[in-house]
């Protein structure tokens, strides 16, 4: 990949309507019944995280003790731990949580990724079968969450969901990324590097039309 | 074979077996031919059973006997004539490198490297990655002293591989599969000179690379995304190598001298750590991807030789992935008919390029050397002495007991328990006081108990027997905790007054505990079963949020002016000292979150188990005072700490004295000695070293080393074994004495009748 100042907004990029449906959502954040129910869960989640991560790498264990799959939104603490399956918007809500709780900056990501065409109809059936709303899948992209840390101006994205780091120079096939915006809604004007290249938090950017592929 | 050399390029590949664990000859074939579409490419093994020779990359195949029973003399002048005839040769093979770089007399068509630079790229020091940005992991030679091995393992959690010199590698998690895996691997490989090697937890990655004469032409990174379950590539990515590596990387190439391929295979640990696992002497299996990737190194080392220009390889992308197919078997090579089964469980061959048997016929050329040169036969460092067992040898005149005979060692127990008392005195922290538990299911001898209770400590009981016990011996209820999961076994008076504390064993015995009415104690909590070791047969689960819930909602049922604790017992030894550590400091997290839930401060921590005695006199005594202070802070009103620190008080403490009966020499000239103790009185010999002495010619005891020599019990019980991988002196006959040290913990309170006529229980 091409090494450049300063990534594209998305809006020249791609069109509009490809990924103005997510444009304007904002990050998952888990509610809280405000009563004993969700502070005794958070607190599970809290210790688990630290018996089953020791700070190193990404918290893996979300996606492995919760995998990929249906949410019901709003999604609340207790109901959230006592789930089978949640989806990249709850895994990345718990893996901020996790990350702060080590004293790790963290800020949330919102990516459009590439997927196969012909999986929206098994995306839809999966979410709608749960009750759970499917528009985070359209035909050919889809809505996905992630993080960031955020370290002297740098950041790097963990994808909870896959359990690993996500590189601006995943640009083709199955998951590659359309558009990313890193801080969630608020464009604070302030500029953090990703691999090389600049990015302003707050903003959706492609990296599609400024970085060469391979 | 020479003359048609002369006229076109003609390359010898050997090492071409292509299964889960490939040989890099077929991938190196593969790159020339795309490089040189006319060359004379021959693939080269010793048997027909590796399955790259049927490939139709090769245009002809060159089958060699067997290693175990090839003449080395005659197969060098072969290869000699081959090269002498224009030809090269890529060796696919680490000892089979090894083997050339010494047997040839001249390298200069073989593309391997020098003797000196494959000794300075030798596992597992890899003395030559000295000046690159690249660490060694911990290891240990497999040479030295059980002891030492049994501490090395113990130190890294038990997340440790043994390793051969040149192949293979076990993982081992406990004392039986390492040395199953060492005699393995001694086996297979002919040689001792194994080592045994960290795990590192992260990212498997590698750097290919080609040189020649010391120039480094090019290299290429590759990082695993699938593997066998050998550990072998199966997927991954190729990229350019980091710019920080590839000049110290360039820089070595030319010290070395370096001419060949050559593969650094190594993990990028979660830390960031780039942790250099092996450097080996030849191309990778991968090596093909690198090539459509764009980098063909075996083109280079040719175009280097000054064999031409290669064409260009067209670039088909920088991910690959294997695939498993059938071709057919070469006709003039038909594979050996089907052996009839001597054992069901080998089938087919690990190695069908026969490499344990060129390493044992390696190994046994420099035993051979070595012998001639006067060296004996080595043996495995004998452990030291510790000098208040010398002391209690002396004076107890082992040689005038009756053995089998177990024997308390008074200065080594009071060593041991001046230790905790030292450390009552020296550590502390502020508003909270420190105890240690004296565990009586270790070894509830009357004197050990007495030293416990003059030392200070507490007494940990587990039943209602050892309860009493504790109490006759002289601890007052307030330094007695109860813990375990049959704590009202047997029934029995209670105690006239509270206990320093009680933990129940499970949320049942909890609920119990709140229907019938809880034992009276200062402290009443629950044992936690730290979610890691879920595994675990006691404590309460944390591992789902409706678990923990049920907990907290247990303790808040306790009357409000009761005061609460929690409980957290694993043995060290066998996650190993920092394993430990990490669980502890999840356990006083949970414990914050347990305080929270339950809306009321933790006040008691009880904490410990199965500490091997070194570990504990070297790793948790010089730690305690930061373990407080790191639960002191999550737990601002705790009160008491207590440890436990398990057999690491007794183990030491006593050790068994036996007699030979019978002194057996197998036909391999190894010494079996049968002794009037078995495995009955020490039940625990399998599972951790026991250190073993005997006379030295001057009369005192002495630890005796490691070798093939067996000590075997009196009991007809093929288990019945006390100490393997042992040397006893050349001078040991019928009736003399052994002592067997370390058998003061569960060796003695779990020693049992039998083979002696007696029946212990009652019988109706």
């Amino acid at each position: 990949m091409t090494p450049v100042a300063e990534m594209t907004p998305v809006t020249e990029v791609m069109p509009a309507a490809e990924w103005a449906p997510w444009a304007a959502w904002a990050p998952s954040t888990l509610s809280h019944h405000d009563r004993e129910c969700c502070t005794t869960a958070r607190a599970w989640f809290l210790a688990m995280n630290r018996s089953m991560w020791r700070g190193h790498g990404g918290p893996a264990w979300i996606a492995q003790r919760f995998p990929w799959g249906p949410s019901r939104w709003p999604l609340y603490w207790c109901d959230a731990m006592e789930a089978e399956e949640v989806d990249c918007g709850a895994h990345a809500a718990l893996t901020i949580e996790a990350f702060q709780a080590r004293g790790i900056h963290v800020v949330p990501v919102q990516l459009v990724q590439r997927q196969e065409p012909h999986h929206l109809l098994h995306f839809h059936g999966r979410w709608s079968a749960d009750g759970a709303s499917p528009d985070w899948a359209g035909e050919g992209a889809a809505y996905h969450e992630a993080c960031a840390t955020l370290l002297d101006g740098r950041v790097e994205v963990w994808d909870a969901t896959v359990s690993s780091w996500l590189s601006p120079d995943q640009l083709r096939g199955v998951r590659s990324i359309a558009a990313v915006r890193i801080g969630g809604t608020i464009a604070t004007g302030e500029v953090v590097t990703w691999r090389g290249l600049e990015i302003s938090l707050g903003e959706w950017v492609s990296p599609a039309g400024v970085a060469g592929e391979g | 074979m020479r003359s048609e050399a002369k006229h076109r390029l003609t390359c010898y590949l050997s090492g071409v077996h292509s299964g889960p664990n490939p040989s890099p000859g077929l991938g190196v074939a593969q790159s020339l031919r795309q490089a040189f579409p006319h060359a004379r490419l021959v693939g080269v093994d010793y048997s027909v059973e590796s399955s790259g020779l049927h490939s139709d990359v090769f245009d002809d195949i060159w089958v060699q006997r067997p290693w175990k029973e090839m003449r080395l003399p005659v197969y060098q002048a072969a290869i000699q004539e081959v090269l002498d005839g224009g030809a090269f040769w890529f060796s696919g093979q680490d000892l089979e490198v090894e083997w050339l770089t010494t047997s040839l007399a001249d390298r200069s068509r073989a593309f391997i490297p020098s003797p000196e630079a494959l000794r300075q790229v030798g596992k597992p020091t890899i003395s030559a990655a000295s000046k690159l940005p690249l660490s060694i992991p911990d290891f240990i030679s497999a040479e030295r002293s059980d002891w030492d091995l049994h501490a090395f393992c113990r130190e890294h959690g038990w997340r440790v591989w043994v390793k051969g010199p040149n192949y293979e590698a076990m993982r081992v998690r406990d004392w039986p599969s390492f040395r199953h895996a060492r005699t393995v691997m001694s086996d297979i490989w002919g040689t001792d000179q194994l080592f045994v090697q960290r795990h590192v937890l992260g990212i498997e990655e590698s750097v290919a690379l080609c040189a020649y004469q010391g120039e480094l032409l090019d290299c290429v990174h590759m990082r695993k995304h699938s593997q066998t379950h050998e550990g072998k590539t199966w997927a991954g990515q190729v990229s350019e190598v980091d710019a920080a590596l590839v000049e110290p990387l360039r820089e070595v190439i030319a010290d070395l001298e370096w001419t060949g391929g050559a593969e650094l295979e190594f993990v990028r640990g979660n830390d960031g750590t780039l942790n250099l696992i092996d450097w080996n002497p030849r191309f990778p299996a991968w090596i093909h991807a690198a090539s459509f990737a764009g980098h063909n190194l075996p083109a280079k080392l040719i175009e280097a030789a000054g064999m031409g220009t290669a064409a260009l390889t067209p670039f088909l992308g920088n991910q690959f992935t294997r695939i498993v197919t059938e071709i057919p078997v070469r006709g003039t090579h038909p594979l050996p008919a089907v052996r009839d089964p001597l054992d069901e469980w080998k089938v087919g061959s690990k190695h069908p390029s026969g490499m344990p048997d060129l390493a044992r016929r390696l190994s046994s050329a420099l035993a051979d050397g070595k012998k001639a040169g006067g060296e004996e036969q080595k043996r495995r460092a004998a452990p030291t002495m510790p000098a208040a067992l010398q002391w209690d040898l002396n004076e107890a005149l082992v040689d005038e007991l009756p053995t089998p005979r177990r024997l308390l060692l008074p200065r080594t127990a009071q060593e041991r328990f001046a230790r905790v008392e030292h450390a009552l005195t020296s550590q502390s922290v502020s508003g909270v006081e420190l105890g240690f538990g004296y565990s009586m299911k270790t070894n509830p001898h009357p004197s050990l108990v007495a030293l416990a209770e003059g030392a200070g400590m507490f007494a940990e009981v587990i039943s209602g027997a050892e309860l009493r016990q504790a109490l006759a011996s002289g601890f007052p209820p307030e330094r007695v905790i109860l813990n375990g999961p049959a704590q009202q076994w047997p029934a029995g008076p209670a105690p006239d007054s509270a206990l320093m504390a009680a933990f129940a064993d499970s949320p049942q015995s909890f609920a119990r505990w709140l229907r019938e009415g809880p034992p009276a104690a200062r402290y009443l909590g629950i044992r936690l079963r730290p979610v890691t070791l879920d595994s675990s047969r006691f404590g309460t689960s944390f591992g789902s949020p409706k678990r923990f819930a049920e907990t907290v909602a247990l303790l808040k049922s306790l009357p409000p002016e009761q005061e609460i604790g929690t409980h957290f017992h694993f043995a060290s030894d066998v996650i190993g000292p920092a394993r430990w550590m990490e669980v502890y400091e999840s356990v006083i997290h949970w414990a914050e979150a347990i305080q929270q839930g339950v809306g009321r401060p933790i006040r008691c921590l009880d904490v410990g188990g199965g500490w091997f005695p070194d570990d504990f006199d070297r790793e948790m005594l010089p730690r305690l005072e930061g373990l407080m202070a790191a639960a002191a802070a999550l737990l601002p009103e705790l009160a008491h700490f207590f440890v436990e620190p398990g057999k690491a008080m007794a183990q030491p403490t006593m050790a068994l004295v036996t007699t030979v009966l019978e002194v057996r020499r197998t036909r391999e000239g190894a010494t079996e000695a049968v002794v009037d103790a078995a495995i009955s009185d020490l039940p625990m010999a399998p599972f951790y070293p026991h250190r073993v002495y005997g006379h030295s010619a001057g009369g005192e005891w002495e630890a005796l080393g490691g070798g093939g020599d067996r000590l075997v019990g009196r009991i007809c019980m093929e288990t019945d074994i006390l100490a393997s991988d042992l040397a006893l002196p050349d001078s040991l006959e019928v009736g003399d004495r052994l002592v067997i040290g370390d058998a003061g913990a569960y060796d003695a309170s779990m020693a049992y009748n039998f083979g002696r006529g007696i029946l212990d229980d009652a019988c109706c």
